[in-house]
């Protein structure tokens, strides 16, 4: 469903990925794992439309759009959690579901997503008149989830979503995932927490230093002995 | 909004227009020609917040109300325009001038973007004196028709009164419209955090366009009514020390809430006119409160309500 060849970028010309290929097939959890700085969200920004590709190609169903804008790429189904739960802090939290709706013009399928991503989240809905920066880390998340849902999207990436939460909110987070998954949504989720990525994804890549070093489902990976080593922490 | 909230809202406005159109009745003509000026400055306000909400403070927007004055002037003077006309076709011009404008200044963001309109702006002003058989350089215009309405001349300053109300209360509608509209979250989201919306599908350069773009007409439309008043209209008018007034008002008022900017004006409108009899000071008060207020409270008097409102509601403990 989706494919990236042999992509390049870089950031103010000191090249940050060197030809990383990976796909990602319908209905899949895919999780890019991989050290600080390695180019997980790197790959999430080219894709999404945030940074430019110096070089090769992403598809999607095999339209190519590599070097098409944010605002195309949200467009074609692709929707974008970005690191650090970042919310429109001075919005309410219903406004903040309304922007992740804009380009869409259908405004019985809008009511009817933010029903049910009220329904997902019922701390949003209790919430839906307050500054969204007056949320808990944990319903910050959940409004960065819910407005991406709100764009009605085929493929999720996430970036980092249980960065700096508590455990219990971790495991909530999981569930997310899974449930996602089951009603038929794609997702590429990126983490350091490689035990949570790896247990919940169907197939894994290792990033290091802009390239691809290791891939299997992820149950191979989290047995496999060099990533155990190297980034779940057990000699 | 629930239905009773929407009613009250409605009566209060209604109460506010009554008052207003009573107004006149018990004022000399001087306090009347102060009104139509206040009124004037209510749609420049608002017209200003609204470019503002996307987060891009700019010093261009007095000269956008100028192309709005010197559109209708040249379009009453020279092609015989009534007012009817001149009012929506200087706003319209002044939207197509700020289109022109954005082209480059949509590739500038924060203090590059308010160095930048400053200076396209002067570009703006300073041709109206360069190319003077057509703008009349220095001196400007003179001698603008003023017409009629239903009429009554509108060089009665009552009867002008009326026509700036009906034209005021129309665009402070239209722009609390799309204030709460989809766009106008789209706005206030790019304050926020342009790259998240980005990264959430918005064509921020577009959206950045068409506020400067409204913004723009409703200042034209301000420039218009001004223009039609004094009869006259020149560069010096709208240069960067009218700017920064204008600045002053919306900052003292707070860029919160719709209602803001106007807080700001009336308070500062008081002022000014107490000021009058310390003229050579008054740039110097108007200087300290700016930033006093940017030190103190930077949401300004909307910023300062809230809060108390919100200590007043929540001092049960209750936190919902």
């Amino acid at each position: 469903m989706l494919e990236i060849k042999n992509l390049k970028v870089s950031y103010d010309k000191v090249e940050v990925l060197h030809g990383l290929s990976l796909n990602v097939n319908e209905g899949e959890v895919v999780a890019l794992v991989g050290a600080n700085g390695a180019g997980k969200s790197t790959t999430l920004r080219a894709v999404s439309g945030l940074v430019r590709a110096d070089a090769g190609t992403i598809t999607l169903d095999g339209r190519r759009i590599d070097g098409a804008s944010a605002v195309d790429v949200t467009r074609a189904g692709i929707a974008h959690v970005p690191e650090g739960r970042r919310v429109f802090a001075e919005m309410s939290v219903k406004e903040n579901l309304l922007v992740g709706a804009f380009q869409r013009s259908d405004k019985d399928g809008i009511a009817r997503d933010l029903a049910s991503v009220f329904e997902r989240f019922p701390r949003l809905e209790e919430r839906q008149i307050q500054m969204s920066g007056t949320l808990s880390g944990g319903e910050q998340q959940m409004l960065a989830i819910g407005r991406a849902l709100m764009s009605d999207p085929s493929v999720v990436l996430m970036d980092e979503p249980t960065l700096g939460l508590a455990p219990l909110m971790c495991r909530q987070i999981v569930k997310i995932v899974r449930e996602l998954n089951s009603q038929g949504k794609t997702i590429v989720l990126v983490e350091q927490n490689a035990r949570m990525a790896l247990s919940v994804a169907d197939r894994a890549y290792v990033i290091e230093k802009g390239e691809i070093s290791v891939t299997g489902t992820g149950q191979e990976l989290l047995h496999n002995p060099d990533i155990k080593k190297a980034y779940l922490g057990i000699a | 909004m629930n239905t009773s909230k929407t009613l009250q809202f409605a009566l209060l406005s209604l109460a506010v227009i009554g008052g207003m159109i009573l107004l006149p009745q018990g004022l000399g003509l001087y306090s009347v020609e102060l009104l139509n000026i206040f009124l004037v400055n209510v749609i420049l306000v608002c017209s200003y917040r609204m470019t503002v909400t996307t987060g891009d403070w700019g010093l261009a927007h007095i000269v956008m109300m100028g192309v709005g004055g010197y559109s209708a002037a040249l379009l009453a003077k020279d092609a015989g325009f009534s007012i009817y006309l001149t009012i929506p076709a200087a706003g319209l011009i002044a939207a197509f001038v700020a289109y022109v404008m954005s082209l480059p200044l949509s590739r500038t963001v924060g203090f590059g973007y308010f160095i930048a309109s400053f200076a396209i702006a002067e570009l703006v002003r300073l041709s109206w004196l360069k190319f003077d058989t057509l703008f009349g350089g220095v001196r400007g215009l003179i001698n603008i028709p003023i017409g009629k309405v239903f009429g009554y001349s509108l060089f009665d300053p009552v009867i002008y009164y009326y026509l700036s109300l009906a034209v005021a209360v129309i665009c402070l509608m239209l722009m609390f419209q799309i204030d709460r509209s989809r766009i106008g979250i789209v706005w206030r989201s790019l304050s926020t955090d342009a790259d998240l919306a980005r990264s959430g599908g918005i064509n921020v350069s577009y959206y950045r366009k068409l506020a400067f773009m409204c913004g723009s007409a409703f200042a034209g439309v301000a420039g218009a009514l001004l223009v039609h008043r004094l009869g006259s209209v020149d560069p010096k008018g709208f240069d960067l020390t009218t700017m920064i007034y204008l600045v002053i008002w919306v900052v003292v008022g707070g860029t919160g809430s719709f209602w803001g900017p106007i807080a700001g004006l009336i308070v500062m409108t008081f002022f000014f006119e107490w000021t009058r009899e310390f003229l050579a000071w008054r740039p110097l008060f108007f200087g300290g409160i700016l930033i006093l207020f940017l030190i103190f409270l930077p949401n300004g008097l909307d910023g300062l309500l809230r809060k108390l409102f919100d200590k007043v509601t929540s001092r049960g403990g209750a936190k919902q």
